[in-house]
């Protein structure tokens, strides 16, 4: 998978190929000869043949190793497996260096660089565990005319557009003599989708438009949900009649049912603040995380059903994806999601704007930390538009505040307390304030906008 | 002081191959030190030959090597030279085997990141190169041992003069195989 329109990144040596600008010689190399040299005058001026023996390992390793020295610098390639990894998924990437010399390299070192949230691990070479990963070198043999792969292999454990490489190369040849000149590769972009907390929801949704769906309406129709048993009139068909009911009373009598209907849900996510670290998959969560993966959920759990779908942003970049529903929508959703960074603003749009473009009909799903007092405003905004409004907490419950002095827990305490105090307000302006607990989170309080809906309502025009 | 701490905390990361490398260096400069440092060693310069042993190996790419390869020729020049010592073939050829050794270690632990994972192949097709050299040098001191008449030759002026010619030569060939393109 990449960004671009091959999953390899590939870099044949440049120009200087055949050149020897290519390789050079090493301090070893300095270092043989000086000795060598110097032993070798002191046998002749001093006439002793101890010496040219003590010279004469020195002296064959240079002749041995420079007699047939390498010219072209080593081909590199990176390229990684094309998959669609979710957090905690797998992911394997494979660095190949090609030694297109007459001679053989004693030794390549490759260095590939990647994001902190791909824990890759050399597969091929030999290695404890406790000496794996952790953005290593990896120094392998290359023989001559051969492509040897060092392959990585371990587990995104965080969502989000990464990077693979850019992956390096040097060769060393001739005994360490001489060493090539890096050769590097582009660099790869990995998209890891985020993992959805199990969701479900039971609970009607306010108010079902359109005529597909699987949501029990409040109007009759053709529909699963049972209303009642009424007489039969023109246009009822025929399977519908209630046949024990029509003998009992001698009267033909069907089986009425509400219709069943879809919905529009529109996930909007505060990104005005963020909270916490993030510490991938197995970790903590900030409120980033914790956000993208319950809209994730959101999302999966309403297109499933047939619904249709939109996610906006409250921060600076204001993006917006258009409602939709099915499987597509839901790998578009996925997709847009991985662009979702925090992004304060100073001016931001209030709930009246945003409510706007916002269909009446709408289930407004907002996660937001309400860290940041417009996220509040805006809720209430939203509210008094007439919008059905689930607010869902994603500040995360492990939160605690660094010890600066002896002040910061009581001040700590005093946030929060002001908090559950604006969540209480909120309540009271009609939108309920819900923890992010996965399965179920939202059964209570859509049971509430139901009611709400249901009741008539004088609406701010 | 902050780089010293990152250096020490980095140390964890040594991987056993460039590890192992490092106590070849060592230990050949260590073995080099001892058989070329004329007569019995007091404790004293014993300890100092471990920390000077030590050096290459912490830095094999710096000069240190060299000045530790030039310490055991010097000491062999003095103990031949101005002890009048006669060392025997057996001290000889271990001597040479250390210094290139020691050379051709460090060269390998100077190119080799301290924690790299490193693929046994390499150390092994290393170990086989130096071992045919090793093995190269040792028929050659045989076989000069054998024509020439012993450790100490009397030259004329003529041939002092043809041997230096042929040992410029033999450096400029050296050099000249290291930089050709």
């Amino acid at each position: 998978m990449s960004q671009g329109a091959s999953p390899e990144g590939d870099l044949e040596p440049v120009a200087a190929a055949d050149t020897g600008e290519n390789w050079s010689p090493t301090r070893a190399l300095g270092r043989a000869v000086l000795v060598a040299g110097l032993l070798l005058v002191a046998a002749v001026l001093l006439g002793r043949t101890d010496l040219v023996i003590l010279a004469a390992p020195l002296a064959l390793s240079v002749a041995f190793a420079l007699g047939k020295r390498p010219r072209a610098l080593p081909g590199l390639r990176l390229s990684t497996v094309e998959s669609f990894p979710v957090e905690g998924g797998d992911l394997g990437a494979t660095v190949e260096v090609e030694n297109r010399d007459v001679t053989g390299y004693d030794l390549t070192v490759v260095h590939l660089q990647h994001s902190p949230w791909l824990r890759l691990e050399g597969g091929s070479v030999d290695a404890g565990p406790s000496r794996r990963g952790g953005n290593r070198p990896y120094v392998t043999l290359v023989p001559r005319g051969v492509a040897t792969a060092v392959e990585l292999a371990g587990p995104a454990v965080r969502w989000g557009r990464h990077w693979l490489g850019p992956a390096s190369a040097h060769a060393v040849a001739a005994d360490g003599l001489l060493v090539s000149r890096a050769v590097v590769t582009g660099a790869l972009g990995v998209k890891v989708y985020p993992l959805t907390d199990p969701f479900k929801a039971d609970e009607a949704m306010p108010r079902a438009a359109g005529l597909v769906g699987q949501h029990r309406s409040r109007r009759p129709g053709e529909g699963g949900e049972l209303a009642g048993v009424r007489q039969f009139g023109p246009g009822d068909r025929l399977r519908r009649v209630d046949w024990r009911v029509s003998l009992r009373t001698e009267r033909l009598h069907v089986a009425a049912t509400l219709s069943d209907r879809d919905a529009e849900v529109v996930v909007l996510l505060d990104l005005l603040a963020d909270a916490g670290r993030s510490g991938g998959i197995g970790g903590a969560s900030s409120v980033l995380d914790r956000s993208v993966r319950a809209a994730a959920a959101i999302a999966e759990h309403y297109l499933h059903r047939g619904d249709r779908v939109s996610v906006l942003e409250y921060g600076a970049q204001a993006r917006r994806l258009r409602p939709a529903s099915g499987r597509r929508q839901y790998l578009t959703v996925l997709e847009w999601l991985l662009d979702a960074h925090p992004s304060p603003t100073a001016q931001e749009r209030g709930g009246a704007q945003l409510a706007a473009g916002i269909s009446a009909a709408a289930l407004v799903v907002v996660l937001t930390p309400l860290l940041d007092a417009r996220s509040a405003a805006m809720l209430a905004g939203l509210a008094r538009s007439g919008r059905f409004v689930v607010a869902v907490d994603t500040l995360p419950t492990d939160l605690t505040s660094p010890p600066v002095n002896t002040w910061s827990d009581v001040s700590y305490r005093l946030w929060k307390a002001e908090r559950e105090n604006t969540m209480g307000q909120l309540g009271e302006h009609g939108v309920p304030v819900v923890a992010w607990a996965g399965a179920g989170s939202l059964d209570a309080v859509l049971r509430d906008v139901s009611r709400l809906a249901a009741a008539p309502k004088a609406v701010l025009r | 002081m902050k780089q010293l701490l990152a250096q020490v905390r980095d140390l964890g990361r040594i991987t056993g191959g460039p590890l192992l490398v490092r106590g070849v260096v060592f230990v050949a400069a260590f073995t080099g030190l001892l058989l070329a440092a004329p007569g019995e060693l007091p404790a004293r310069l014993m300890l100092g030959f471990l920390v000077l042993a030590v050096i290459p190996a912490i830095a094999p790419g710096g000069i240190a090597v060299t000045l530790v390869m030039l310490t055991m020729v010097a000491m062999w020049l003095a103990d031949t030279l101005l002890f009048g010592a006669q060392p025997s073939t057996g001290r000889l050829l271990a001597t040479a085997a250390a210094l290139y050794l020691l050379h051709n270690a460090a060269a390998l632990a100077a190119v080799l990141p301290y924690d790299a994972i490193v693929d046994n192949q390499v150390l092994l097709r290393w170990a086989v190169r130096s071992a045919l050299v090793l093995g190269a040098a040792g028929v050659l001191a045989i076989l000069l041992a054998t024509v020439l008449p012993g450790m100490y030759i009397t030259t004329p002026t003529v041939a002092l003069v043809v041997g230096l010619v042929v040992v410029a030569a033999a450096v400029a060939l050296l050099t000249r195989l290291g930089r050709r393109p």
